[in-house]
């Protein structure tokens, strides 16, 4: 027998009146995987949890859970459980009794249930709390009987709709550890949706990134996070700092731009960063490009850079401590830059004009984006 | 200005001296107003004159025998428990599958629902007697026990609509979508979730429409026809001919049937757990 995905989104598009929520989604997910849906609120990240738990229809395409079509399946016939955003537990019902809701629906017998949710509750470590109503637990408790419930009949796959936002920042990332435990110890497939890209990258194997509707990339979170493919994933995946230019020279090797502070050589065979180049594949002599930085690869020093190295200049405006770093906001002739150095470096006061230079391999290309939305590039 | 800024500087002293024992006064006035008709009407109960005077100047059970005897008396209390009995769950029923449908559906004039339903409390009592009594008589139907429910439940629906209607619209529908995620039907989860979440909304507006409808007196008065003699009608009957004390006899009746009954649905509807819960 083949081994089905356990998630197929094809060609789907929900329209909601003239808004389009989702516009042509295609993506699979395999058995076992944990992945996230990345997008900032209003992206569609959530039409599509619900398109897939059954509670909203695609208004074209399909969409296959194990293989088997579910768009026209009402939820309570997919093989499919959902940890909501407001986690949705039964307020008249105890923390077992809500775990029990689920096996109560398949018909298991009693004594099968009664050993599943113990088995349930020391999977999510709250063991002693069958009796307990739910508005007795704490935020992440409360997060833990979710989980419970959506894990016991053991679904093809669970649906994470943000459920941790709601968490203070320590008791989230705890909260990640265990979800990451737990899905590693039962082997179901996660699909997990969040506007945070600390959660996603954290915790996912794979990430679909969307913005307004569409699917901007899909890969594993290294792979977004070192090859992003257009400024709006890298932007949303950590920052970038973007240096408008236009391209003067193109060769093989080289691209030649011209910045308002003179130009810049790029390589174009510098190794694994060449990547994101090949990318502005097309670009020709004449049209724009934003020479794009993290923050961590660009340094300042106060003496301009010998032998050619590229920079450019700018003006420290404030800084951070953060521990063992130290964020600088540097003003700069076309935007506020954010850099990060090492706190054992030499520190800039306020006013201190910097020249600010980068390690060849640390550049990405992208073209510009019109409005908020970047061109997605077919993978 | 300053006039003005001293008479408020005058009345924030005021109430910042006066605020405790005013309160307290206002309580006491309040329950006092409520609670000394009753306590009168049960103390006269037991008054051995034939007379309504305070204080009585001996007490006896008299009254209570004569009542006793008085199968006219008995009969209007059933026929009151009756048609409160049998009017409050079509009331509550009609009020529940109303508020179900405005919370789930759009429709046009949604909106207004909520104000048309509860609206009828405020228009005069007599003046929809006299319609219902004209309606039954147009559609030839006489007056009658299905007549006088028919009405009680006009009357008791804005009551019990007033409170189960917002506790649906304010209801999380998250909900029943977890329940249908986790394998339950459309109808399995109003009987898991749904209602069970809303119950101590329905216990509190079926207590109320019996209590509306168990003291109704003016539509039954008018689409009552003749023979049916609820215990409100039979007390307007008696208090005509002479007041004795057996009309306070029937009055503390009334009441403990009253508080009976709403005990009863109380129990058997665990509404204190259920309302600690929601």
């Amino acid at each position: 027998m083949t081994r089905m995905h356990t998630i197929e989104v094809e060609n789907v598009t929900k329209e909601f009146g003239s808004l389009v929520a989702v516009e042509d989604a295609n993506f699979q997910i395999k058995d076992g995987e944990f992945v996230s849906i990345l997008g900032p609120s209003g992206s569609g990240k959530s039409t599509i949890l619900r398109m897939v738990a059954g509670f909203e229809t695609p208004t074209t395409g399909s969409i296959a859970i194990e293989g088997n079509e579910v768009v026209g399946v009402p939820p309570f016939e997919r093989n499919s459980n959902m940890v909501f955003q407001n986690l949705a537990l039964f307020p008249h019902l105890t923390v077992a009794e809500n775990i029990e809701y689920g096996l109560k629906q398949a018909n298991v017998d009693k004594e099968t249930r009664q050993k599943r949710v113990s088995e349930m509750l020391e999977t999510v470590r709250l063991e002693g709390y069958g009796d307990r109503q739910p508005d007795e637990l704490s935020g992440g408790e409360q997060q833990r009987v979710a989980l419970a419930r959506a894990i016991v009949n053991e679904p093809a796959v669970v649906l994470f709709d943000e459920p941790l936002a709601s968490l203070d920042r320590k008791l989230r990332q705890h909260m990640q550890f265990e979800l990451q435990r737990i899905q590693a110890e039962t082997g179901i497939t996660f699909l997990y949706v969040t506007h945070d890209q600390d959660i996603a990258l954290s915790i996912s194997d794979r990430m679909i990134v969307l913005n307004e509707g569409a699917i901007q990339q899909i890969g594993t979170v290294e792979e977004l996070y070192n090859a992003p493919m257009s400024q709006f994933v890298a932007d949303f995946l950590g920052d970038l700092n973007a240096i408008p230019s236009t391209i003067t020279d193109l060769s093989e090797e080289y691209v030649t731009l011209d910045t308002s502070e003179g130009t810049i050589d790029i390589e174009l065979d510098a190794g694994g960063r060449n990547e994101n180049l090949i990318h502005s594949d097309g670009l020709a002599e004449g049209e724009p490009v934003n020479l794009c930085l993290r923050p961590h690869e660009i340094s300042l020093q106060t003496e301009p850079p010998g032998d050619g190295q590229p920079s450019v200049t700018g003006t420290v405006k404030s800084r951070m401590f953060r521990g063992n770093e130290i964020a600088y906001i540097i003003e700069t002739r076309w935007d506020e830059f954010l850099v990060i150095e090492d706190a054992g470096n030499e520190q800039l006061t306020n006013g201190t004009p910097v020249h600010l230079t980068w390690s060849r391999a640390g550049t990405y290309l992208f073209t510009p984006a019109n409005g908020t939305k970047p061109n997605p590039k077919p993978a | 200005m300053s006039a003005l800024g001293s008479a408020f500087g005058w009345l924030e002293r005021f109430c910042h001296n006066y605020g405790p024992k005013i309160g307290r006064s206002t309580i006491v006035i309040v329950l006092l107003a409520l609670w000394l008709p009753i306590v009168l009407v049960v103390v006269m109960s037991f008054a051995a004159d034939g007379v309504l005077s305070f204080p009585p100047d001996n007490l006896t059970l008299e009254w209570y025998f004569v009542f006793l005897e008085n199968d006219a008396a008995i009969s209007s209390v059933f026929t009151t428990m009756k048609v409160s009995l049998v009017a409050t769950p079509i009331t509550v029923a009609l009020a529940t599958m109303l508020s179900y449908g405005v919370s789930r559906y759009d429709f046009r004039g949604k909106s207004a629902i909520q104000g048309l339903v509860t609206l009828p409390i405020i228009v005069p009592l007599i003046v929809v007697g006299v319609a219902l009594a004209l309606f039954f008589g147009m559609i030839n139907v006489g007056g009658g026990f299905w007549s006088v429910v028919a009405a009680h439940v006009v009357r008791t629906i804005p009551f019990a609509a007033l409170i189960i209607l917002p506790t649906f619209m304010t209801f999380d529908r998250s909900l029943e979508e977890a329940s249908k995620d986790l394998g339950a039907n459309e109808l399995e989860t109003f009987w898991n979730v749904t209602l069970p979440n809303i119950m101590p909304a329905i216990v509190a507006g079926g207590i109320l429409a019996f209590t509306v409808s168990f003291n109704e007196f003016i539509y039954t008065y008018f689409v009552r026809g003749t023979g049916m003699e609820t215990m409100p009608i039979y007390l307007w009957s008696r208090i005509q001919h002479n007041v004795t004390p057996e009309v306070n006899v029937l009055s503390v009746v009334f009441l403990v049937v009253a508080i009976l009954l709403v005990l009863v649905a109380v129990l058997l509807t665990n509404i204190s757990r259920l309302t600690m819960r929601s």
